[in-house]
């Protein structure tokens, strides 16, 4: 709705006289809901699945931080992937989370993982480079539950070292 | 929108001269691309100089392409003095490898890079140090030594309000003869309570010769010209000669860039 329509229409409800500016109070209302800013659609998505680590690395009691992405946003020239939706913590092992996908933000779903083996809050330090990434790709998207094994084996790399991944 | 970014719009703001900046941000701030920034500084040749950019954002299945057409848009299209990176709005990593190759033709090409150092308060910019954090570029400006790096915005963290990494950026000048600062939006409203810090520790690093001028405009009709002012009022605060603040307003990027003097 029109901004400025909006602000048209409750100024001039107040020049209107009787029952009649009952029907139009209440059509203004109705308007009002229209012109407020609208809640994004979600869909509610139901995500688990095993985070794991290569042989040899010590991850009890370590954070995993996990980011959770649109495979791709917008169209044409704007048209990218990787676009971020929310993040969560978890640890090595089973894994689930509930949220609200953005059905109109973007298409698919990455979930990508890092592990805070130094827990410092960040991904790597320019000289301490042990913290270890990864991303899986959700097939079959949009569901209302999906399925991600994210193996955290790759250090010092954001989601767009994984994707979109190199053509065979 | 169109009339206050085309080159005379930008000209109506500046008393001397400017630089345009080319980006690919399709995750924050949209795209600019090389061309459209060579149409707009062809408008005005000698006062408004270009800087090319790259798309990054599909790296693994495109980056032999884009480089090429980074290399040829720096080469062949009028104008072209300088690139420019930002590495939290076009969500890589200041220490991704992948990547260096962009610095390696930079210096090829005797071309310096302008870097976005630290946050942005544009919504879907990277905060996390490896995108923001200068000394996450470290391995770069070693391994490139013929490539001049400029740390924009000279560290300062515009999301919080703080000079979080100012020090990082004066400490690499200070070690690295290829590493310069420039100090855009630190003249702007927002960091009005920080600016006589900053001034006050690029001075006693007594690296002023590192700080090239920059006000991160035009933003909106004035901004220029206050952010010119504030930051001048700024170093006259702080004791600045008259030969220093010539060297930051003007002297420096003339050097940096290989460009006769301006005359003030």
């Amino acid at each position: 709705m029109n901004r400025r329509l909006c602000a048209l229409l409750s100024v001039t409800t107040c020049a209107v006289p009787g029952l009649f500016k009952v029907v139009v109070v209440v059509g203004f209302f109705a308007m009002l809901l229209a012109c407020a800013e609208g809640e994004t659609p979600t869909t509610p998505v139901s995500l688990s699945g095993e985070i794991s680590v290569p042989d040899g690395v010590q991850s009890d009691g370590v954070k995993v931080t996990v980011n959770l992405y649109h495979a791709w946003a917008l169209e044409g020239q704007l048209r990218h992937p990787v676009e971020f939706i929310e993040s969560f913590e978890t640890s090595v092992g089973q894994y689930s989370h509930s949220f609200d996908y953005p059905v109109e933000k973007g298409e698919g779903l990455l979930v990508y993982a890092w592990l805070d083996l130094d827990a410092d809050g960040v991904h790597c330090t320019p000289t301490v480079r042990d913290d270890r990434a990864g991303l899986s790709v959700v097939q079959e998207f949009p569901a209302a539950e999906v399925t991600a094994d994210v193996r955290l084996d790759v250090p010092c790399a954001g989601p767009d070292w994984f994707y979109p991944p190199a053509p065979n | 929108m169109d009339r206050w970014l085309s080159g005379e719009g930008i000209l109506a703001q500046l008393d001397s001269a400017g630089g345009v900046f080319a980006l690919y941000s399709p995750h924050t701030t949209g795209n600019a691309s090389n061309e459209s920034v060579a149409e707009l500084v062809a408008t005005a040749p000698a006062r408004l100089f270009g800087f090319a950019s790259i798309r990054v954002d599909q790296w693994n299945v495109d980056s032999r392409e884009q480089l090429e057409a980074f290399e040829d848009a720096l080469v062949n299209l009028d104008n072209m003095i300088g690139i420019k990176l930002a590495h939290a709005h076009q969500q890589f990593r200041f220490d991704d490898p992948r990547y260096y190759e962009i610095y390696d033709i930079a210096g090829r090409h005797g071309k310096p890079i302008y870097l976005h150092t630290a946050t942005s308060p544009n919504p879907g910019t990277r905060t996390e140090p490896p995108y923001t954090s200068p000394a996450y570029l470290e391995q770069a400006i070693r391994l490139y030594p013929d490539t001049i790096f400029i740390l924009g915005h000279a560290g300062w963290d515009s999301y919080r309000r703080k000079l979080t990494y100012v020090d990082v950026c004066i400490d690499l000048a200070q070690r690295y003869p290829n590493v310069y600062m420039e100090p855009g939006a630190l003249g702007a409203k927002r960091a009005a309570e920080v600016l006589p810090d900053f001034i006050g520790r690029i001075k006693k690093a007594g690296v002023a010769h590192k700080l090239i001028y920059g006000s991160d405009g035009p933003q909106f009709p004035g901004y220029v010209g206050s952010h010119l002012e504030a930051f001048v009022a700024a170093m006259q605060a702080a004791g600045y000669t008259v030969d220093e603040m010539r060297m930051i307003l003007a002297d420096n990027f003339s050097r940096v860039f290989n460009m006769p003097e301006f005359e003030l």
